[in-house]
């Protein structure tokens, strides 16, 4: 079966002249998540990252569906879990924890306050759906840090430890502060793809409460781990 | 993929040849080794990243794909380097023969080589986008994003890499000495100690040590 965009010149709306390479597909609203697809995401680590980063529409369509909620939720934890410990392992072998607190723990304390206060406003929206949401953060933040991994690791290799103005633990806290973006990010992409599960607008404005809440809390956590050095 | 691999080596050789005649024969046969080094480190360090962040842009992308995408990016900038080969060797040749045996016209070569690798990457970097717009079918916001993300990849970690494999040209009062192949975090002549501090002290343009700085010796006498 043919794409839109690999229909014959004489369909385009534009006109039998107009090159093929720019005529665009009308964008399609994305479909749930399939649950075997899901399924195995669980036992497949690429798919678990392709679902974390490549899927946001169809994240988004899955939580207004109701799809496998629970096991997407499940997938993004073992994500942020297992794939920051990485980057932990590189800032401090006896450390290889802080970097999952960072992120996910910040992320689980606040999660709480997202979900009584959308309830409260009136959002009902169900607890798996805010978890999907929620955890999108630590677990994009997880494969961003652990794509960051090896440059860190030549970095702590390679500059000494002693007295500069550039230190690598700076640097490394710029990519731990691009890879919580990245998350934050993701999160937005999956919502604008899931703002129909929200009867109205005002989780969004929740959600951007939330994020000052949250990116506080992440504050302080940094500052109690002492990720700065 | 062998091929191509194997020009990006013998161009930024020969860029890095062109580059270190400015110093001396020694720098100069040294950077035949060290420039394909550095780009073989820098593209090794951020494989991980730039797929990574391909996922995020560009699903369609694997990873030997992506790969292959920013193997291009290098080839491509070491090939316009090289074309400029000539002309980096003529103006080291010609500096070198009328230095001072200080300082020189090491902060003027510097600046043109700066600019270089800015336009030989910034073309590089349109070109490569435009090849992820015709064959992935990538919209061009997010071709153009993604490569600019890994064009920030690279220079944050190949700054880095090249700090570590210092020297690769120095200035005429060194000339004489056989340094180490690597100086790595050993201070630079205004003290930092990693790229990214050097870029730092580029910027607030600390004063040189009293012996090189023209300045300072005028008003010694």
């Amino acid at each position: 079966m043919s794409t839109p965009a690999e229909q014959p010149l004489s369909n385009s709306p534009a006109g039998p002249d107009v090159p093929l390479a720019i005529a665009r597909a009308p964008r399609r609203p994305a479909l749930p998540l399939d649950p075997e697809f899901v399924d195995s995401a669980l036992t497949n680590p690429l798919r678990a990252i392709d679902l974390t980063l490549a899927e946001a529409d169809r994240v988004g369509a899955s939580v207004v569906a109701g799809v496998a909620l629970s096991r997407i939720a499940f997938i993004l934890l073992v994500t942020s879990l297992l794939f920051a410990i990485p980057y932990g392992c590189v800032l401090s072998l006896a450390g290889w924890w802080k970097v999952v607190a960072l992120t996910l723990g910040s992320t689980v304390i606040c999660l709480p306050s997202l979900f009584v206060f959308s309830s409260y406003l009136g959002q009902r929206m169900r607890l798996e759906q805010i978890l999907v949401l929620g955890f999108t953060i630590p677990a994009v933040a997880a494969l961003f840090s652990f794509g960051f991994a090896p440059i860190v690791a030549f970095l702590r290799a390679t500059m000494s430890e002693g007295d500069t103005q550039v230190p690598w633990r700076s640097i490394s806290n710029v990519l731990l502060a691009l890879s919580v973006l990245a998350g934050v990010v993701q999160l937005w992409r999956t919502w604008l793809a899931a703002r129909n599960a929200a009867p109205s607008n005002l989780f969004a404005m929740v959600l951007l409460v939330w994020h000052a809440v949250f990116l506080h809390v992440l504050w302080r956590m940094g500052t109690v781990l002492h990720l700065g050095g | 993929m062998i091929r191509g691999a194997l020009t990006t080596l013998t161009c930024s050789a020969l860029y890095g040849f062109a580059l270190g005649s400015a110093h001396s024969e020694l720098y100069a046969t040294r950077n035949l080794v060290k420039f394909p080094l550095l780009i073989v480190i820098t593209g090794v360090v951020c494989a991980l990243a730039y797929w990574i962040v391909a996922r995020a842009f560009a699903p369609m992308l694997s990873f030997q794909a992506v790969q292959r995408a920013t193997g291009r990016l290098f080839h491509d900038m070491s090939v316009l380097l090289a074309s400029l080969s000539p002309a980096v060797a003529f103006l080291a040749w010609t500096s070198r023969a009328t230095d001072d045996g200080m300082l020189g016209s090491y902060d003027s070569f510097l600046a043109f080589n700066v600019a270089i690798v800015a336009v030989a990457g910034s073309l590089a970097l349109l070109r490569q986008t435009r090849a992820l717009f015709t064959q992935y079918g990538l919209a061009p916001a997010p071709a153009k994003l993604l490569v600019g993300l890994w064009l920030v990849l690279s220079l944050g970690v190949g700054g880095q890499a090249a700090f570590v494999m210092r020297p690769f040209f120095g200035f005429p009062a060194t000339r004489g000495n056989t340094p180490p192949f690597f100086v790595g975090a050993e201070p630079d002549l205004r003290g930092a100690t990693n790229f990214y501090e050097a870029v730092w002290q580029t910027i607030r343009r600390p004063r040189l040590p009293s012996w090189l700085d023209a300045g300072a010796r005028e008003q010694k006498k």
